[in-house]
């Protein structure tokens, strides 16, 4: 369905990745009306030296928020739910949740990330289908970062209450239908959500290197299947179930409703109710980015074309490798090359003013002062090593900030927010969620 | 005898996987502490990766001599009384019945508690499955009183599992790792497959008279079952290294307990014995030890010989697993034992006296047998309680007073028998290893 030399392109990506060690594995298909087409490379398991092929089925991360959004969107158009019933009321078992039940939450916004739950919470609670049920008894005291609707921070517990509405409403349990919905309404065939599904087909997984030693990159934990921990397919169906979902104007009216402009991301341009919205708040190309330890994954869904593509990789530099082939991808699948959204605004001349420490749910963000004007970062959990450590930002205007993550890593901004009236920012918005301002000493 | 040449080996192993449809296939042969492994095949027609010998398959109930290892270690280290009652460390009410009494964990070992055994109900995949199984174990039958006869009993390593998890206050699966896989390296092995997805891992595979495979659609088994071997995946590496820790002796299990272990405790029909977690089969002078194991579409085998210091393990995903054993074990037990682990069966006998005292339905948790009197020989229907297995109808060929041999899944060596454990004159079957009551009611 696309031309030779793209697929050769494409291919060659692949390949010069796995050669240079960005990534382990990586898979690509398209899918569209006029065919399918797929490359891969690499391994699946480089320690046990299975080679990766187009049925390999890759962790896809938060990509499974679409497909939790999907299924939310089904309830909405069949009427069972609607974007501004509060989250209580769609199930009441959740009232327990003070911060769901005081701001009466709603459907919409958590679809959107617009609720402002301080949402990166991830722990275990067990191994059975009683996860999500499990999850929520064990989140009243979740926080929240701002008033509901006003801004975007991205949460991965808004999917799990999402998740668990799907269970209250549609009486059956989130892995059960996610998998009914792949399998027997989509007709997919490699779908691998339980570890049982994991050890029947070709799985990729990544391990690292740690003091010499091989460590696998352990699955997620079972309580965010909903947002996306657990879920495995392979590129090719993924494709087909993104340009499936064309099928249904009303779902993607839906899903790529503009509901929060984010212009101070490097890869997008906002967020719909449940898509990103790539090319602009008016274009319809859409999608969603998903990263679990050790794979990233990536689907765009362009209607006018009636196309869709997927890659996932396993490796240290996915990213990078990402943005190789998306102008490719475009020129392949005529879709028009991504706005630059480089800001014009100048770098700011007092960096002292950034200067603090920033808290969001278990992480703290310390930003200093750095040579040659820039701002140093680093990042640590409260209850774990510094994840980041001296990061340099370097200032695109009062607002952006671009980084680099990694030797192979591909450039990202960062941001900051709510500045007061002496000119001090009180959001930093790091990784796609928000980080409030305390009155801390950074150093 | 010196080690079989490992591209000997290879070459064997290829030939007998492809005469017996084996889709997969791990052989291992260890003699005084040499190793040669082979493997052949995928792991899994569906993705086609091959079988490496350090590749992972599900050993099944091989799993049960891992339990009583560790229940025997737990005993070295003063932690257990095997000869206590069980109920000293779970106190909840295990087994209902006219016969119910009290018992010991070396009964559970050797499968003389009377319990009931196939029990397979999931109870979840979090670390109290086995907790919750014990609730559902006040429910099961004692088929005799404790101690009076063999039955095999899934159940009573559950409990076994159970009593270890009470003691260390871990999961099994943990007390597992810790006390036993890591100390003797096997860290492939493991419980669960979040940790088999790292590696090659076998999945079963239905096999038809043609060599036609398709996977099972089963590919893992109730957590809750895990102590009697329904979870564990291994290699055939890592089962000779267990098997040398009983033949040597280790730290994780000193010699005395390894020898307490695999001497006998009780005989069976076919004159086999067990022991404390091994069967023993005498044969041509040689007494062997071992244990065989199977899930949905795998089969495993791990036997040894301690005085020839020689083990062999087998790991197969489907097919005629049993003639691919006898193919590829049996050369090497014939040359260093002269004999092989099968016990001498009588041939059938053609005047025999009445037969319709056998005529009935027999049960226990796990099967119903309908058993009919045709001329010189029983017929039996055997249904299958679990996994929606098919019917199994084959024929009973007497052996002698009360005992029968017939064929079933390619072995035409196995024993029934006919007894009266509850005394009222109602003959018990005994078959596939397992007491089955008489339920007809028609007093005999």
């Amino acid at each position: 369905m696309i031309a030779r030399n793209s697929a050769e392109e494409l291919q060659a990506v692949l390949d010069a990745a796995c050669a240079d060690g960005r990534i382990d594995a990586g898979c690509l298909a398209i899918a569209g009306q006029s065919g399918e087409h797929a490359c891969v490379a690499g391994r699946a398991n480089v320690p046990e030296d299975i080679a990766a092929t187009t049925d390999t089925v890759l962790h896809i991360g938060s990509i499974t928020k679409l497909i939790t959004a999907e299924l939310i969107w089904r309830m909405i158009v069949d009427g069972a739910l609607t974007l501004e019933m509060p989250v209580i009321e769609a199930a009441p078992e959740l009232a327990h949740i003070e911060t769901l039940r005081d701001s009466a939450i709603t459907i919409g916004q958590l679809l959107s990330h617009t609720g402002g739950l301080d949402g990166d919470v991830i722990f275990e609670v067990g191994r059975g289908p009683d996860v999500l049920r499990k999850f929520m008894a064990e989140i009243d005291e979740i926080g929240s970062l701002f008033t509901p609707g006003d801004r975007f921070s991205y949460a991965n517990v808004a999917y799990n209450i999402l998740g668990r509405i799907l269970e209250v409403r549609g009486g059956k349990v989130y892995q059960d239908a996610l998998g009914r919905h792949l399998r027997e309404d989509c007709g997919l065939a490699h779908i691998a959500i339980l570890p049982e599904d994991k050890i029947r087909m070709r799985t990729a997984v990544h391990f690292s290197t740690i003091d010499g030693e091989l460590v696998p990159s352990t699955f997620g934990p079972n309580s965010n299947i909903a947002s996306g921990a657990v879920l495995a397919m392979s590129m090719p169906d993924l494709a087909r179930w993104g340009v499936g979902l064309l099928d249904n104007a009303e779902l993607v009216e839906g899903l790529t409703t503009p509901v929060i402009a984010l212009p101070h991301n490097y890869r997008f341009e906002g967020w719909g109710y449940g898509a990103i919205l790539l090319d602009g708040m008016g274009s319809r190309l859409f999608g969603h980015d998903g990263g679990t330890e050790g794979t990233s994954s990536f689907l765009r869904i362009a209607p006018e074309q009636k196309t869709a593509w997927a890659f996932a990789a396993t490796g240290d530099a996915v990213l990078a490798v990402y943005r190789e082939l998306e102008p490719l991808l475009r020129e392949a699948c005529a879709v028009g090359s991504a706005p630059d959204r480089r800001p014009a605004g100048e770098a700011p001349t007092d960096l002292s003013i950034y200067e603090g420490c920033y808290r969001r749910h278990g992480m703290r963000f310390r930003i200093t002062v750095g040579e040659e004007s820039t701002l140093l970062l680093r990042a640590d959990g409260d209850a774990t090593p510094p994840v980041l450590d001296g990061l340099v930002l370097e200032p695109l205007d009062r607002s952006i900030f671009e980084t680099r993550v990694g030797e192979l890593g591909a450039p990202t901004w960062l941001s900051f927010h709510e500045f007061d009236d002496s000119g001090v920012p009180q959001l930093f918005f790091v990784i796609e969620r928000m980080a409030r301002r305390t009155g801390e000493a950074a150093s | 005898m010196t080690q079989p040449d490992a591209a000997d080996l290879q070459v064997r192993i290829e030939l007998a996987a492809k005469t017996a449809h084996v889709p997969g296939l791990a052989f291992a042969v260890s003699l005084t502490g040499e190793m040669v492994s082979a493997a052949t095949g995928v792991v899994n027609i569906e993705t086609g990766v091959e079988v490496l010998p350090d590749s992972l398959f599900q050993i099944g109930s091989i799993t049960k001599s891992h339990t009583a290892t560790l229940a025997m270690q737990a005993a070295e280290d003063g932690l257990i009384d095997i000869d206590a009652p069980v109920s000293q460390y779970i106190p909840i009410q295990l087994g209902r019945g006219p016969e119910a009494g009290p018992f010991t964990a070396r009964q559970l070992m050797a499968h003389i508690s009377g319990l009931d055994g196939d029990l397979f109900i999931d109870t979840g995949r979090d670390d109290d499955a086995l907790a919750r199984l014990m609730v559902l174990c006040k429910d099961l039958d004692f088929l005799t009183a404790p101690g009076r006869y063999y039955s095999y009993s899934s159940a009573g390593y559950a409990i076994l599992g159970r009593m270890l998890e009470v003691v260390y206050g871990q999961s099994y699966e943990q007390i597992l790792k810790d006390r036993l896989l890591d100390p003797i390296e096997a860290t492939r092995s493991t419980c669960f497959a979040e940790n088999a997805a790292f590696c090659r891992t076998s999945v079963g595979h239905e096999v038809d008279e043609d060599g036609k495979a398709r996977v099972v659609s089963l590919t893992l088994l109730p957590r809750a079952m895990g102590a009697a071997g329904l979870s564990l995946f291994s290699t055939v590496e890592e089962l000779i290294a267990y098997a040398n820790v009983h033949i040597f002796g280790h730290d994780v299990l000193n010699r005395a307990s390894a020898e307490a272990m695999r001497a006998v405790q009780t005989e069976l029909p076919d004159g086999s014995e067990w022991g404390l977690g091994w069967k023993a089969i005498r044969n041509g002078g040689t007494r062997f030890v071992g244990h065989d194991g199977g899930t949905i579409g795998q089969a495993a085998a791990l036997w040894f010989v301690p005085e020839h210091e020689l083990a062999i393990a087998m790991c197969a995903n489907g097919g005629d697993t049993q003639h691919a054993w006898q193919d590829l074990a049996y050369p090497i037990f014939q040359e260093v034992c002269g004999g092989v682990p099968e016990p001498d069966i009588p041939e059938p006998v053609k005047n025999v006296a009445d037969l319709s005292r056998y005529v009935g339905v027999y049960d226990n948790i796990g099967v119903t047998m309908h058993v009919t009197a045709e001329s010189d020989r029983l017929k039996v229907v055997a249904k299958s309680k679990f996994f929606g297995f098919d019917d199994v109808v084959f024929p009973l060929h007497p052996i002698g007073e009360g005992r029968f041999r017939c064929e079933l899944y390619g072995n035409d060596k196995i024993v029934n028998a006919f007894f009266d454990p509850d005394e009222q004159g109602r003959p018990a079957l005994f078959y596939a290893g397992r007491l089955h009551r008489r339920v007809d009611g028609a007093v005999v």
